[in-house]
């Protein structure tokens, strides 16, 4: 069934157009909705980093997560794009944030008055989205070492 | 007697302002029954949806927005990303499968679909991410899954804001 199912395809839709190391584990993946995109990769030894690529696949922003104030990569949240800047919430000596990052990298931290600001608790990694108008993103698997990439396709 | 009428003006005002059903889509004729597990808007009153059957076979169905099957298809992918459906407007549907490896499948208006690989890889969603993201709503209406209390199915339902 699912052989005739195949059949039912011919290749090949969409164009690879960039990839990016996304270490062992890709967590989130959020479009800027401009061929860009923000995601969060993860090591084994839970060090992850937040990175904001443009629509060429190129760095814009990347931020360690600190392990020692910040126990777990799973604090980390990327939250929205808003024209320019990237929206993400994490845990900074033991107090929720929101950070504002620009497209020149400025960070602008948001507290609140009982330190505990930041996305819906069950948010999790649920707000991911993985596509935009022209083109989606994917992990990609490497066969030989397992590890992950971001990859950006065109729709064309 | 004031309060009654009242409480009858509030009922009514609560009717006038329900949303209407606009059609419903099933797939009781299944024999494996199925669950709706996502749905993604297509932004122009159909949507695309994961339908997991007993036998834990995932099956996509693109509608219109008249709640005819624009596209199905059967795929093996709850393993390697909870989130099947990639994109869905009215002139594209883009969608994980399994069949036979991790890959992606590009549909047109027409229900001609692509399959989009990779070299030295297998392409996936994320992992991690337990819940499938959803767009259960447009500018005009919203979708709903009902499940029947009497089975173990539901139905996708389609209703318009007025």
């Amino acid at each position: 069934m699912f052989s005739a199912g195949l059949l039912c395809y011919s290749v090949i839709a969409a164009t690879e157009l960039w990839s990016y190391d996304g270490w062992e584990q890709i967590r989130q993946i959020v479009p800027d909705g401009k061929g860009g995109c923000a995601f969060v990769r993860v090591e084994s030894n839970d060090v992850a980093e937040v990175v904001w690529l443009d629509k060429k696949g190129e760095l814009v922003y990347k931020t360690d997560v600190n392990v020692t104030n910040n126990p777990s990569p799973i604090n980390v949240k990327i939250l929205f794009f808003k024209k320019k800047s990237l929206f993400i919430s994490d845990v900074k000596n033991g107090e929720n944030v929101v950070i504002e990052i620009d497209d020149n990298g400025q960070e602008t931290t948001t507290q609140s008055a009982g330190n505990n600001v930041g996305g819906p608790w069950l948010m999790g990694y649920t707000a991911n989205e993985l596509s935009d108008k022209r083109g989606f993103f994917t992990s990609k698997i490497n066969l030989i070492d397992s590890r992950q990439e971001i990859v950006r396709f065109s729709y064309k | 007697m004031r309060i009654k009428a009242i409480f009858l003006l509030f009922i009514f005002s609560l009717a006038l302002f329900a949303a209407t059903k606009v059609w419903d889509y099933d797939r009781n004729s299944h024999p494996d029954g199925a669950r709706i597990i996502q749905i993604v808007s297509d932004g122009k009153g159909g949507c695309a949806s994961v339908w997991i059957d007993t036998n834990d076979l995932a099956t996509i169905v693109w509608l219109d927005k008249k709640g005819e099957v624009k596209y199905e298809q059967q795929v093996l992918g709850m393993f390697f990303s909870p989130s099947l459906i990639i994109h869905c407007s009215k002139k594209r549907l883009v969608h994980f499968s399994g069949v036979p490896i991790p890959l992606v499948v590009q549909v047109d208006a027409k229900g001609n679909a692509k399959v989009t690989g990779t070299l030295n890889g297998y392409l996936m969603g994320v992992i991690t991410l337990p819940i499938p993201s959803q767009k259960i709503y447009d500018k005009k209406g919203f979708f709903t899954a009902n499940s029947d209390t009497n089975a173990i199915y539901q139905t996708l339902i389609r209703y318009s804001h007025n």
